[in-house]
């Protein structure tokens, strides 16, 4: 398993705005969806997380307002806005191209 | 810096953002502890296994604040980037802002500088805060305070309860002579030995005084200033213990003072001790100021009270010296500044409203820019970009602005301020305590300007930024750049910026106008003298000791023969205190045959000893009588010459000449002597003081140790001013005589106090009437381009050339009109600040206002003719097909 220390801040960023883009979510919501999402592969702790949606939000591509939870808790629920859904589109690329490519180095070497 | 740093992220609202997010970790715990309950566990357990799943709280916020910071600092640098590149693209923009910020910040650091340089920064001595003066002070008047005689200045010595010190000094004009150098006269002290100790001063060299000195047990000794010593003696460190000449007579040097002291200016250059005459013990000469060390603990209101009580003790006990005078306690440096503070207060008031007109105009000239960028703003909204993010940057391009004029601003004061200072007018040179030098920007008022200059641009900024970035894209990309609701918005900030800043002008100009009339009344007052092709050179004279009775007839005679000799020189006469230099003495007598007065009423007068010729050098008319002669020496009957003030006001405008008159009260022992003449009112105050009853005496009566020649040539002369100096020194080679000045440059220099304002007030005005030339010149323009497509229409629709030429008069000139009406009201209650420096006007004049109005007026209409002209040849059928 990896540690989610180790996980590159892209990577982390990139399944931050996945998870976002299938529906709006709170914080811990959304580490639960990167965990199911990679099965349980990446857990993201708090330390990791919260930074992380602060700077997407910093960036424009998510924002944030305060919501109900589904068992009636108040909660900041984040939300993929336009340009999030572009970048994420750009991140993607970019990360199946660098997937792609390392996947092939690994390959070639083996 | 970091207080800048901190004051920028209050402004993004940092603090809000951390309860938020505090709140979200809450939150998020919460929400925890429910899934482990759900998975079964207990509260407690799902509360330890929360916390360890969630970390250090403390951990989480220090990382997310990390990240907001780095956020900011890049968002900064990035904003900067882009506003500087911006400015490149528009450098009419640049320049004009640029300058603005740059006038006004350099205006505020120069002015910061003065006032904290010369009134908040700690005068130089140890504790100086506990230093006060003690004068006396007209129980009804509302002057400082004046001069003390020694019998009360002991008694408030014995008195008080609330001084631990107390000394008390008389300046003096002294002559040294002797070594090496001319004879030199120079300022200085006669002083109690207390002094020093009281300002706990320490010499450089030797000692300063003991108690033995006050009486004369240790000879004549003197202590020299840091100055003299170097100039005069090399700063020889072997002159302490050896003999000086002063005054002609040998004085031992006991010590040498640091240079950092001066007391109480730098003029005073050295300190003899008191060594009291008979004259001097007198309760009613008044001649001596008291400076006193406040006890620990005593505060000043409570020595004011204890002084008030003691001075009124005696006010109760001698009457007929004291009546209606009680004791002042004030600041030390209070008493001799009330000059220069009125003036400070001034310059601040104008410095405070020119730098809000910067403000002002830099927010119009950037309402005009961001209105032409609407489009552009309009498209990064659509295209996600969010309305804080692009004020926040509107504001940051305000704020590069700002702080390259700062930059320009504190390099403006770094040039004016030593020419500022240089400017005799302001009186720095006679300023107590410090000097010229004292005056330079320290770095905390560099760093205060550039925030000054920070904020103001983040001022300028902000009011634009929220008018022009739209609230919604759709509004701009739909309505093109014209209409619409922020162009609404825009419109009606404009009127207000044009008003808020003709407002202040008319301010400004106001109290330029105020003082430019005052100078002009002032300098056509009379002085009652001639001050054509007269001029004065001073002259230390040996004291009365060592003149005897021939030698004093002799000076006067001497002088018509030796000055008035020379050809070119149409008469010459000396005189003790120059009119309307400042100079002046005071004394009181008793006139023959009138009834004893009660204490308030003893008649004084000014004083002052000349020589014969006097009245007619100076080109005082003669009203009555014979002017003073070569017959009138000691052993004659004693005469004297009183003005016509003088006669108006104890003889009820009864003839003097003949009347009887004697120094000092009812029971004095004084000769009498005889008013020989009477001779036209001079102002000797000033030009703005009231004429004051004079008496004159003449010099082969009364001897003076200085005396000033007065000398009247035909035509001003360089050639024959030199040979009457030239003269001069043969007649007293061992005294200092000064260069020649034209009596015309005293009568001017006694109005320095009112024109250094003026001239300050006239650029401030000047600046401000620029600034708004600019403005409404800007707002025109921008009606103009933004409303071609309406104008153009209305054009085709039959409106004349003269209609369109009229709408945007009008729509300049209404809200210039309602903010000069503001600025009437905001002028009528601010002329307070102005106390003090006007002469035969007030703030409440109405033709000041007129003045002021029509000036700012013309000028408003002259700066919106041209885009006026532009609308009204709006070509109708081009400006339709354009769109």
């Amino acid at each position: 398993m990896f540690e989610p220390v180790d996980l590159v801040r892209g990577t982390l960023d990139l399944l931050i705005l996945k998870a976002l883009s299938l529906e709006p979510n709170h914080g811990l919501g959304v580490a639960r969806r990167v965990e199911q999402m990679t099965d349980d592969t990446f857990r993201v702790k708090p330390g990791s997380l919260f930074p992380a949606l602060h700077r997407l939000e910093e960036r424009g591509w998510v924002s944030s307002e305060w919501g109900e939870s589904s068992n009636n808790r108040r909660a900041k629920y984040y939300k993929l806005t336009r340009a999030g859904r572009s970048q994420l589109k750009v991140e993607v690329d970019g990360w199946n191209r660098i997937a792609f490519a390392i996947s092939r180095s690994l390959e070639a070497t083996a | 810096m970091r207080r800048l740093f901190w004051f920028l992220r209050r402004l993004l609202a940092r603090d809000r953002h951390q309860a938020d997010l505090r709140r979200e970790l809450d939150a998020t715990h919460a929400l925890l502890v429910a899934e482990f309950r759900e998975q079964g566990m207990a509260e407690s357990d799902a509360r330890i296994a929360a916390r360890r799943e969630f970390g250090s709280v403390d951990a989480i916020r220090e990382n997310v604040q990390d990240v907001w910071t780095g956020a900011w600092l890049e968002r900064f640098a990035r904003d900067t980037r882009y506003a500087l590149r911006g400015l490149r693209r528009d450098p009419g923009f640049a320049v004009a802002s640029v300058l603005t910020f740059g006038l006004a910040i350099g205006g505020t650091t120069a002015v910061a500088t003065l006032v904290s340089s010369l009134l908040l920064h700690p005068l130089p001595f140890v504790d100086a805060d506990r230093l006060i003066m003690l004068v006396q002070r007209g129980t009804n008047s509302d002057e400082m305070g004046h001069v003390a005689s020694q019998p009360n200045i002991e008694d408030w010595r014995a008195r008080n309860r609330s001084l631990e010190r107390m000394a008390y000094f008389e300046f003096q004009s002294f002559n040294v002579s002797g070594d090496r150098g001319v004879p030199q006269q120079v300022g200085g002290l006669r002083a109690s030995h207390e002094l020093f100790d009281v300002l706990r001063a320490k010499p450089l060299l030797g000692r300063t005084f003991i108690e033995n000195d006050d009486d004369g047990r240790n000879g004549d000794v003197v202590i020299l200033s840091h100055s003299l010593w170097r100039e005069r003696f090399a700063a020889d460190s072997l002159l302490v213990g050896r003999a000086i000449s002063v005054n002609k007579k040998p004085y031992t040097v006991i010590g040498v003072m640091r240079p950092e002291l001066r007391f109480p200016g730098a003029a005073q250059k050295l300190w003899i001790p008191m060594l009291l005459t008979d004259e001097d013990r007198g309760r009613r000469s008044q001649s001596f100021f008291a400076v006193a060390r406040l006890k620990d603990g005593v505060s000043l209101e409570r020595a004011h009270a204890d002084m008030g009580r003691v001075g009124d003790e005696l006010a109760h006990e001698y009457p007929e010296a004291n009546e209606g005078e009680t004791v002042n306690a004030v600041p030390l440096q209070k008493l001799w500044m009330q000059n220069i503070e009125r003036i400070l207060r001034l310059l601040i008031a104008a410095v405070v409203l020119v730098a809000v007109m910067a403000i002002v105009n830099v927010a119009g000239l950037l309402l005009a820019r961001g209105g032409a960028r609407s489009r552009e703003f309009g498209a990064r909204l659509a295209l996600g970009g969010s309305r804080a993010r692009l004020i926040t940057q509107l504001i940051t391009e305000s704020a590069v602005v700002a702080a390259l004029g700062g930059i320009f601003g504190v390099a403006i004061a770094y040039v004016a301020l030593p020419l500022l200072v240089g400017i005799p007018a302001l009186g720095l040179d006679a300023l107590p305590f410090r000097t010229k030098g004292d005056v330079v920007i320290d770095v905390r008022i560099l760093l205060a300007s550039l925030a000054v200059a920070i904020i103001s641009g983040i001022l300028a900024g902000a009011i634009p930024a929220f008018a022009v970035v739209p609230r919604l894209p759709a509004e701009l990309l739909r309505e093109g750049d014209a209409r619409g609701s922020t162009s609404r918005a825009r419109h009606g900030i404009r009127g207000i910026l044009l008003s808020v800043e003709t407002g202040l002008a008319l301010v400004v100009l106001v109290g330029a106008v105020l003082l430019v009339d005052s100078v002009r009344r002032a300098a056509a007052i009379e002085p009652g003298l001639d001050a054509r092709n007269l001029f004065m050179l001073s002259l230390a004279l040996p004291q009365k000791d060592t003149y005897g009775v021939p030698e004093r007839t002799l000076f006067c005679s001497q002088l018509t023969e030796r000055a008035g000799g020379v050809a070119g020189v149409h008469a010459v006469s000396a005189v003790s205190h120059v009119p309307l230099s400042g100079q002046g003495a005071g004394r009181d007598f008793t006139i023959e045959g009138q009834p004893v007065r009660g204490p308030n009423e003893i008649p004084g007068a000014s004083y002052g000893v000349v020589c014969p010729n006097y009245f007619r050098t100076m080109g005082i008319p003669m009203r009555a009588g014979q002017d003073f002669s070569a017959r009138d020496v000691v052993t004659a009957p004693q005469v004297a010459v009183v003005n016509d003030a003088f006669q108006k006001k104890y003889l009820s405008g009864e003839s003097a000449v003949g009347k009887r008159i004697r120094m000092g009260g009812v029971n004095s022992r004084e000769p009498w002597m005889t008013i020989i003449a009477v001779v036209g009112d001079v102002r000797h105050d000033g030009l703005v003081s009231d004429v004051r009853p004079y008496l004159y005496r003449p010099y082969s009566e009364v001897v003076w140790p200085s005396m000033s020649i007065a000398v009247r040539t035909s035509a001003s002369s360089r050639a024959v001013l030199d040979q009457v100096k030239e003269n001069l020194r043969l007649m007293v080679p061992d005294e200092p005589i000064s260069d020649p000045i034209t009596m015309q440059s005293v009568v001017d220099s006694s109005l320095g106090f009112m024109r250094f304002p003026l001239y300050m007030m006239v650029a401030f005005s000047g600046i401000a009437v620029v600034l708004t030339i600019v403005g409404v010149f800007g707002v025109a323009s921008q009606i103009v381009v933004q409303r071609t497509r309406e104008l153009g229409i209305r054009r085709a629709l039959g409106a004349t050339r003269a209609s369109l030429y009229r709408l945007v008069v009008l729509q300049t000139l209404v809200p210039a009109a309602m903010g000069m009406l503001v600025g009437v009201v905001v002028a009528l209650s601010s002329g307070k600040v102005l106390n003090g420096l006007l002469y035969g006007v007030s703030v409440t004049d109405v033709t000041i206002f007129v003045v002021a109005g029509a000036l700012l007026g013309s000028m408003t209409m002259f700066a919106c003719v041209a885009p006026a002209r532009r609308a009204a040849s709006v070509d109708p059928a081009r400006t339709l097909r354009n769109d």
